[in-house]
């Protein structure tokens, strides 16, 4: 237990991207849709706490914190035009299971009707689990403004052609 | 659908994540620690000689004053254009606009080919960045360039399209070789900035065929300082450089324009004194002074209606 309260308390950098950089990448792979962005999505946050790093592990709320730099280089990413990053010698993964390719498919396709902010509401709140109260503290607005993203997605997801219930 | 089902079906459409690598990360925080620092050195220059009025503006701006000072003079290596092996840049590509409207395929698609960009200068702004990208067959047996392939390359928000320069390229790529083709692109100079690593990105194909793509991080030549457009609308709160909040420190105004300043956008000069401290001055005397955002920080001109 004594390893664990020093773990939470103040993780080295190091050691809190191995345990949590996983974690980190497939909220940003649900954001962005690409396995290239959200590398670079959570490496670009991450690159910003580095600098701060002492001070972060310090306040004790390191994953909040990650995850607020995260969700806000993501949202200053809505300027960027570039849509069609592909690694130039990936090869694509035939031993992916056919099933797996169509929701993956079917659920980046309504994600993405979604305006963006919404779009991380859905993630925090539905994939990463958080209450509505660390969904606003990570989005930097209001649990009203969470509540009615929430709401307003969940009618457009209802809707949406790509996630039928089956 | 219930939220239940919403967060079983998430979970089914993640992939298998990758591990990250603690040590790349670092290594890309020092370097982009490093370039900030070299930013300061150029912002504080630009200052120190406003003071002491030893260099007027229009000696420090460039290129009609919409543009910044040239803060780094060290002279560009350019790549070698000129060899023979090296493709020469197709300047007017043929007939409109390569991207096709609608999905198709992309050029070259599933040929066993490797991109890679070769850049050897930093990029400034308003002036085309010059690189060659290579195209190299890994397979054994030639990779014809017909149709001609089309391109789309981006750096910053500026993408231009073309072709290659098939006519004077060979037919095809010889097995187990490759063809190096020069290319350029415009860094747009109205676009802000500081400087910076920014992404060079070159792909095969474009919007609605996008093909093959690659990538190298490029600098971008740092500026001491820039024209902005602070919002004063509600007040001096904030301003966004390429991306980057700085909140004013202390903020202006009580959620009003302060006196002397534009009723919504005041014009002026962004004077780096450091990574992390900026000075506006306005074009009417205005100042304000600004601080890099951390990470966390929103935007508080975000609630100015």
């Amino acid at each position: 237990m004594g390893e664990a309260v020093v773990m939470e308390v103040s993780p080295a950098f190091e050691e809190y991207v191995v345990t949590r950089g996983r974690a980190l990448w497939r909220s940003a792979w649900l954001l962005t849709g690409d396995a290239q962005r959200a590398e670079d999505l959570v490496q670009t946050a991450l690159v910003k706490c580095w600098h701060r790093w002492d001070r972060i592990a310090a306040g004790g709320s390191v994953d909040g914190y990650v995850r607020r730099a995260l969700i806000t280089t993501y949202t200053d990413w809505r300027r960027r035009r570039w849509t069609g990053e592909v690694p130039t010698a990936d090869i694509p993964d035939a031993r992916t299971v056919e099933t797996d390719l169509e929701v993956r498919r079917d659920v980046l396709s309504a994600l993405a009707e979604l305006p963006r902010a919404q779009r991380a509401v859905i993630v925090l709140r539905f994939y990463d689990d958080l209450t509505e109260v660390q969904t606003a503290d990570a989005l930097g607005v209001s649990v009203g403004t969470v509540k009615s993203h929430t709401a307003r997605a969940l009618k457009t997801l209802r809707k949406s052609d790509f996630l039928e219930d089956s | 659908m219930s939220e239940q089902r919403l967060r079983d079906v998430l979970r089914q459409a993640v992939p298998e994540a990758p591990d990250l690598d603690p040590a790349a990360i670092k290594g890309r925080a020092a370097r982009e620690r490093r370039h900030r620092r070299s930013v300061a050195a150029g912002g504080a220059a630009a200052v120190l000689a406003i003071v002491a009025g030893t260099l007027t503006m229009a000696a420090l701006l460039r290129d009609g004053g919409t543009q910044v000072l040239p803060s780094d003079q060290s002279p560009a290596v350019l790549p070698s254009h000129t060899a023979p092996t090296v493709i020469p840049w197709l300047s007017s590509p043929p007939g409109p606009n390569p991207v096709p409207k609608g999905n198709a395929e992309p050029p070259l698609a599933g040929q066993p080919i490797s991109l890679q960009l070769i850049v050897d200068e930093r990029a400034r702004r308003g002036e085309p960045l010059k690189f060659i990208v290579r195209i190299a067959n890994l397979g054994s047996e030639p990779v014809p360039l017909a149709p001609c392939p089309y391109y789309r390359v981006q750096y910053l928000p500026h993408v231009e399209t073309g072709y290659l320069n098939c006519d004077q390229a060979p037919d095809a790529i010889p097995p187990q070789s490759h063809l190096d083709f020069a290319m350029q692109i415009n860094v747009q100079r109205l676009q802000p900035g500081i400087g910076g690593t920014y992404d060079l990105l070159w792909q095969l194909g474009g919007e609605g065929a996008e093909g093959k793509t690659v990538r190298t991080p490029v600098e971008l030549v740092r500026t001491g300082m820039m024209r902005v457009t602070v919002p004063s609308h509600c007040g001096v709160l904030s301003v966004t450089v390429e991306g980057q909040l700085w909140l004013a420190d202390p903020p202006l105004g009580d959620h009003n324009p302060p006196p002397g300043w534009d009723e919504n956008q005041t014009s002026g000069r962004l004077i780096f004194l450091n990574p992390d401290r900026a000075e506006f001055h306005g074009d009417q005397g205005q100042r304000a002074t600004f601080r890099r955002a951390d990470p966390v920080d929103t935007d508080p001109n975000a609630e100015c209606e």
